[in-house]
């Protein structure tokens, strides 16, 4: 490839791939819907289950936006989502009128003491949400419109039924997404009587024709026995659809946005895209976006070749034993991916993108250089971290510590460390304490034992055979734990930190 | 009551005493151990005659000290220095000298044992056409199946193959790939045997090297040179067979006074074999187990070697004891990983245990032969040979072969079916292609 | 009692000085004498008894030692002597040191005698470090 392209192509993966929040300015050529999103976008999907950066925020925002969903709806026709005119938001991450703060929630929590008292919190948010003439306060705080349903529950029904019929029969679907339930509360034993009852209100709403709720969650949620022990629940959860992103979907994302680039740019990846596998992209009337062609989205080995004419057949200098070091192609996912073998698009990205930042040789011939690679993998792998420290505080005071010890780790070795700094006694004070109003581990009540089945729920940790902790690359390394092995390596200078380094914030 | 000193404890033992009384530099530089093959010990000083004198009472401190070693001490001749023999530069760089450690300390290590060396000494030249060796701890695991299949997709590909069979105790690759009438008069036996004095003709190796008819219709092409001729007519076997293969495996001295190991002559076949037919890619079919002729395989002559494991306790336990062995000198341990591949075979078709599988040949590996590196290094140095369990071009993970019934008792009469080519196929497909990105340049 | 390795060792250690002081005759004669006594030094290993008698063709000692090597050790060590360099012998002969020294029409085969001698002694030494001569 010549300089200018290898210039224009690494600008231009900078240029695509911002780290930007989805909403209605959100680029539409870089909106990807993989296959197993589709279902999760259709009407009559009410659960949907994603990991951290799988998407459940992305899409409450982006079927929010009202020219998104247009795109959506033609250029991934199988989500069904021609009809859906109205979308708003029942909970999420931005501060809004529609539905209760965390801090409103809490109050409202407060007046209540039984299970159905807390459905009626959620039937308040969604009575707000549609659009009704009626005795429903419009002004008032949300104590107020409360208090309303509360003692109203016949009217309640009749404003939701007839707003549901109404909808229906002009054949329209009216979405109420929920997302980030985790910020509901601030403790587990908060969110819990809120998630569960939200399911409740959930399976309940599956009788309406129009209102169509959807919840994003996240797996550990799913998993929680008491937030999911109600009748009917399994007929609730057997139709959850999981927010996936394989190998070949994060590829596709990323050769759409390239696609997509603006000006120049875009053109030059568009020629090499069709030089390489000699197919053409389709583009959409309305907005004038790129879609790549169909096999490209689902065929490893053809977009394997793409992605060499842009990093290069391997991680290192071709040589006859270059193939002993790994291939860009799956070199990459292999070394973001957690224990459920998974990759977040944020992930992904971040990590071309710092790759392309980074300088090549003068006589490498790829836009992207194996070693930035390496640079990428690592700057996405120290961002994860730092997202599931605060989406998970106690993360950091369960694994800091663990720098003495070296992966595989034998599971008594770290029972015994956590033992002797008594981590779960110092987690349980701080649940005591309620100064730290953070999340707690799910299963402290089962002390070490729980901490590592939290570790592996959250796809942090993975055990293997005879009592073997793994820890895959994206954490060790932001963790600094060692490398266990059976040959040591001579003139190793790098100091080993003993336990009595180790400082603990809370004594 | 002291401790009966056993074989095992010998190297720890004068490595302990040596580090005691030399200094760093002598012990580093300056001195070889060596192990005879009545597993005694000498030491080896480089001191020219001025130097034995002025060290005398530390060579006489060694002496002593050897004396603890009970059965393996030699007595009276358990120090030699450089000045003490005809020839010194013969055992100071003797190009079998192990690199042995103990707590940190490298120290040289010369073992005189009678057989079993190959499995230390490493491929040194480079050379272009690829190599790929396939072996087995047991036999019975579809090896040889493999390497026809192998072979056959590869010719299939346009490619041209050169097939060995270096499973000469039990040979049986050519009868898969080679209709019985077809097999070649000379075999791998008989070239050693003419070799080992110098009575090999010029026609020799090409009618060692038979062509596949499996072949006929493709681009490419499979030689294969078995390890058995068929000399008799009707059952085409050697019956002087047994009698050769006695004889092949000493040494042989060569006209400049240099001694030829077995495994430097296998290297020499292929490398005339090669210059002879001028393939794309070579096949090696090693013996089970652990024997001199697989060792100079996978260690000396291929590029990479597949390692087939089944899922049972011998399985692991045999390559535990290999790479345990590769342990413990890590200089030649070093060179010899990077070419290793693990083949899952004989999976069976419906509930194998993938996972454990992985998480067992993950073990295997990392236990013995990754590098061990200290807390809070996150250096990427290419020189680091460690793996995360789902890493794909870590030699541990597998490649998968599924077990089926077609395959067991194959012959070339089987194979000769485009049924069974299409099992093939999809059989092997994922050691097909990993084979196909090793021979891509 | 012989040593026949220890004598086969101080025969070619003194050789190696008369040739150094280029007196052939007489290092040729100790060259002689050292493979002589280097290869009954291994003959002795095989288990049989060397005799006096071989000395006087000293070419056929190897045929003997051939014969007598049956173990893997022995036809191991057997392999490193070089037959071909052994065949110089031919030409040496004990009756050798009663002539005078511009009669010695075989001195041209000083040089074949040297090379067998060293490569005899370069076994001993081998066997030495293997453990086989202490």
């Amino acid at each position: 490839m010549d300089k200018e392209n290898i210039a224009i192509l690494r600008q231009s993966i900078i240029d695509s791939l911002p780290d930007i929040e989805p909403g209605i300015d959100f680029p539409m050529g870089r909106v990807y819907v993989p296959p197993s999103h589709i279902k999760a976008l259709q009407p009559e999907n009410t659960i949907v289950e994603g990991m951290r950066g799988a998407g459940k925020s992305f899409w409450t925002a982006t079927l929010s936006s009202e020219n998104h969903r247009h795109f959506i709806k033609n250029t991934f026709p199988n989500t069904n989502i021609e009809a859906v005119t109205r979308v708003s938001v029942g909970f999420g991450t931005e501060t809004k009128d529609n539905y209760p703060s965390r801090p409103i929630l809490e109050s409202l929590r407060e007046m209540t003491s039984t299970e159905s008292e807390f459905s009626d919190i959620w039937r308040t948010v969604i009575i707000n949400q549609i659009r009704s003439d009626s005795l429903f306060p419009k002004q008032g705080g949300w104590k107020e419109k409360y208090q309303w349903v509360r003692t109203n529950p016949e009217l309640v029904e009749i404003l939701l039924r007839n707003y549901d019929a109404d909808l229906s029969n002009k054949k329209k679907f009216h979405f109420i997404l929920f997302d980030a339930l985790d910020r509901s509360a601030l403790n587990w034993y908060k969110i819990r009587p809120l998630a569960k009852s939200l399911f409740q209100i959930a399976l309940e709403f599956q009788s309406y024709r129009a209102i169509r709720l959807k919840l994003f969650v996240r797996p550990d949620m799913l998993d929680d026995k008491e937030i999911t022990a109600f009748p009917d629940a399994s007929k609730l959860l057997a139709r959850k659809v999981i927010l996936d992103w394989r190998k070949v979907d994060l590829y596709a994302l990323f050769f759409q946005s390239m696609v997509n680039a603006k000006g120049k740019s875009g053109k030059v990846f568009r020629n090499l895209l069709e030089e390489t596998i000699g197919m053409e992209c389709q583009v959409t009337e309305r907005e004038g976006i790129y879609t790549l062609p169909n096999e490209l989205r689902k065929d490893e080995s053809m977009q394997q070749k793409l992605f060499e004419r842009i990093a290069g057949k391997y991680m290192t200098m071709p040589s006859a034993t270059a193939y002993k070091r790994g291939f860009p192609y799956t070199w990459l996912p292999n070394h973001l991916m957690d224990c459920n073998e998974k990759v977040s698009p944020r992930s992904f990205c971040t990590a071309i993108r710092v790759a392309a930042e980074e300088d090549i040789p003068e006589k490498w011939e790829y836009p992207l250089y194996f070693e930035g690679i390496q640079s990428g993998v690592q700057t996405a792998s120290k961002m994860r971290v730092i997202e599931m420290k605060e989406d998970y505080p106690w993360v950091e005071d369960v694994l800091k510590p663990c720098q003495v010890l070296s992966v595989p780790i034998e599971k008594k070795e770290i029972v015994d460390l956590w033992q002797k700094i008594g981590i779960v006694d110092t987690l349980r004070k701080k649940e005591k304490q309620k100064k730290e109003q953070k999340l707690l581990p799910q299963n402290l009540d089962e002390d070490e034992e729980g901490l590592l089945k939290d570790l592996e729920n959250l796809g942090m940790i993975s055990r293997m055979t005879k009592e073997r902790i793994q820890i895959p690359d994206v954490y060790r390394v932001a963790f600094g734990m060692g490398r266990k092995g059976g040959i040591p390596i001579l003139n190793d200078h790098v100091a080993i930190i003993s336990m009595d380094d180790i400082v603990f914030a809370n004594g | 009551m002291k401790k009966k000193i056993e074989f095992g404890d010998v190297l720890d033992k004068v490595a302990d005493l040596l580090i005691k009384l030399l200094p760093d530099n002598i012990l580093k530089d300056e001195t070889v151990v060596v192990r005879d093959i009545y597993n005694r010990i000498l030491i080896l000083l480089k001191f020219d005659k001025n130097r034995k004198k002025e060290k005398q009472q530390l060579i006489n401190d060694i002496e002593n000290a050897l004396k603890e070693l009970g059965p393996y001490y030699r007595g009276e001749s358990s120090v030699l220095c450089a000045c003490d023999l005809y020839e010194s530069d013969i055992w100071f760089k003797n190009q079998d000298i192990l690199t042995f450690r103990r707590n940190d300390v490298e120290i040289k290590l010369l073992e005189r044992q009678i057989t079993g060396q190959d499995w230390l000494r490493p491929k040194t030249e480079l050379h272009t056409i690829p190599r790929l060796a396939f072996y087995s701890f047991k036999g019975g695991v579809g090896r040889s199946t493999t390497v026809a299949a192998i072979a056959f997709l590869l010719a299939q590909s346009g490619k041209k193959v050169l097939v060995f069979d270096f499973d000469l105790e039990s040979p049986g690759l050519a009868s898969m790939l080679l209709p019985i009438e077809n097999q070649p008069k000379y075999g791998i036996v008989d070239w050693l045997v003419e070799d080992s004095v110098d009575n090999v003709e010029n026609h020799l190796l090409q009618d060692m090297a038979a062509s596949s008819r499996l072949a006929t219709n493709m681009d490419g092409n499979i030689k294969v040179i078995p390890a058995m001729g068929a000399k008799t007519d009707g059952e085409r076997i050697d019956p002087c067979y047994l009698a050769k293969l006695s004889r092949i495996y000493a040494d042989i001295p060569k006209q400049d006074g240099r001694i030829e190991r077995f495994s430097d002559r296998l290297e020499r076949l292929v490398i005339e074999s090669e210059k002879s037919e001028k393939p794309d890619v070579v096949l090696i079919d090693c013996r089970a187990g652990l024997h001199d002729l697989s060792a100079g395989s996978i260690v000396r002559i291929a590029d990479e070697s597949f390692l087939f494991i089944v899922d049972t306790p011998q399985s692991w336990q045999g390559y535990r004891l290999l790479f345990s062995h590769w342990q413990q000198f890590p200089k030649e341990a070093d060179i010899i990983r990077r070419n290793l591949k693990v083949v899952h075979a004989l999976i069976p078709p419906k509930g194998h245990r993938e996972k454990p599988f992985l998480d067992e040949s993950y073990r295997l590996f990392q236990e013995i032969l990754y590098d061990t590196i200290s807390s809070g290094d996150t250096s990427q140095d290419e020189k680091i040979f460690w793996f995360d369990r789902n890493i794909e071009e870590a030699p541990h993970f597998p490649i998968g072969i599924l077990w089926d019934e077609f395959l067991s008792e194959f012959d070339y009469h089987k194979f000769d079916n485009s049924d069974t080519q299409q099992k093939i196929k999809s059989n092997y497909d994922s050691l097909f292609k990993t084979v196909t990105k090793i021979l891509e340049k | 009692m012989p040593n026949f390795f220890e004598a086969s060792r101080r025969h070619f250690s003194d050789a190696e000085y008369l040739q150094n002081d280029n007196r052939l005759p007489n290092a040729g004669q100790l060259y002689g004498f050292s493979a002589e006594c280097g290869i009954k030094a291994l003959i002795e290993k095989t288990g049989a008894k060397p005799t006096k008698d071989h000395a006087h063709q000293l070419v056929n000692l190897l045929p003997t030692l051939q014969i007598e090597a049956q173990g893997r050790l022995s036809a191991q060590y057997l392999a490193k002597i070089d037959q071909k360099k052994f065949n110089a012998w031919g030409t040496w002969h004990t009756d050798q040191r009663y002539e005078a020294e511009k009669d010695i029409s075989q001195m041209k085969d000083f040089n074949d005698w040297y090379a067998s001698a060293k490569n005899v002694s370069e076994v001993l030494e081998e066997g030495r470090i293997d453990g086989v001569f202490l």
